[in-house]
């Protein structure tokens, strides 16, 4: 190995990364965050910047739901990830008629 | 002052599905249902009402399980106790179909591919997880999806998929018998996205499902639907309101057996 090489520093497990918030109108919100970092705490700080209750909106990676306990290393999330944002599902009664 | 309002928030939610169960409890005629209503007035009593359900992922709060309860109308948070119902049903008596239950919001997350239909194609980064998905299907690992669609943001029913048979399979509680129609843009992205995996039209198939004669209770049919579908022995279709009363108790009572 050359001296040049060794003096490359190891990644940074914990560097942080960017990641990309898209709703379902296609807006985005761009946050920078460590991957050791809850995602909860990403989770808050969108539904506070967009005005909406946390509770009301859910937040999805590859298709499945972020939990309040994962972080972008435990989903192994890459700089310039995608978190998909959806808001709330409810039903009960109103046949579909479209 | 805060922190009171919620405590007295949750207490208020807590207190009217006691009332609800004891209205049940004291005016049905179904003795089961009866029963039912007893078992979940005393698994409530032993719950941590200000917590949150750690056994489902993703995890909720223990606050959403009082609608099962009342007449309250279902979201997609309860759609997750019902796929790890249902995939606990269908492990448990070993069901040999090879069926993956998704999330709710699968069928949207479809819907979101289908407007950025260039981009599913170029960015496998952000849409590799839904190019998988399809795979699972063509290839049979996955037999079918079976998913909820929520058509209106108001209604739940449930959605099958088989790449092997090239069908959708659908129903609705409203209009069981009549092959009710998908709403158009989700049939329109799973056109799409089908017949790019497969290339090959899929035709359209009805689902059993009992018919809902209440304003609350589409959630449970829907759910039911699936679970007849592949344990037609064990999960009868609903045919009453008491009947789906009994179900949301049914669910509410797994999933506190199960954190307890």
């Amino acid at each position: 190995m050359s001296e040049e090489e060794q003096q490359i520093p190891p990644e940074d497990a914990n560097a942080p990364i960017n990641v990309k918030v898209v709703s379902a109108t296609g807006d985005e919100v761009f946050f920078k965050i460590k991957r050791s970092t809850k995602l909860s705490k990403l989770q808050g700080a969108y539904a506070n910047k967009v005005g909406k209750d946390v509770n009301s909106i859910r937040f999805l990676y590859d298709g499945a739901r972020i939990s309040d306990t994962d972080t972008p290393a435990s989903l192994d999330m890459e700089d310039n990830d995608t978190i998909d944002v959806m808001v709330e599902q409810v039903g009960g009664c109103v046949p579909c008629s479209s | 002052w805060k922190e009171l309002a919620a405590i007295r928030s949750r207490q208020n939610t807590w207190r009217q599905s006691l009332a609800s169960l004891f209205t049940t409890a004291s005016t049905v005629k179904d003795a089961d249902l009866v029963e039912i209503a007893h078992q979940a007035e005393s698994a409530i009593s032993e719950l941590e009402w200000g917590g949150r359900v750690q056994v489902v992922f993703p995890s909720t709060e223990t606050a959403i399980l009082a609608s099962y309860c009342t007449k309250e109308w279902l979201s997609d948070n309860h759609m997750v106790h019902y796929i790890s119902w249902l995939t606990e049903e269908l492990c448990q008596n070993l069901c040999t179909e090879k069926v993956v239950f998704c999330d709710s919001f699968f069928l949207e997350l479809v819907c979101r591919a289908y407007n950025a239909r260039e981009e599913y194609l170029t960015d496998i980064k952000l849409y590799g997880w839904l190019h998988q998905a399809a795979q699972k299907l063509v290839t049979g690992e996955n037999a079918e999806l079976a998913t909820f669609a929520n058509p209106g943001g108001v209604h739940w029913t449930p959605v099958v998929l088989n790449f092997m048979k090239k069908s959708i399979t659908y129903a609705d509680s409203f209009a069981p018998g009549q092959r009710a129609e998908m709403e158009p843009r989700l049939k329109e992205a799973l056109e799409w996205w089908t017949f790019l995996h497969t290339g090959e039209e899929f035709t359209y198939e009805e689902m059993a499902i009992g018919s809902q004669d209440d304003s609350w209770n589409c959630a449970i049919f829907a759910g039911n639907a699936l679970a007849h579908r592949y344990l037609p022995v064990q999960n009868p279709l609903i045919r009453s309101r008491d009947g789906a009363t009994k179900q949301r108790l049914e669910l509410l009572l797994w999933v506190v057996r199960k954190e307890n």
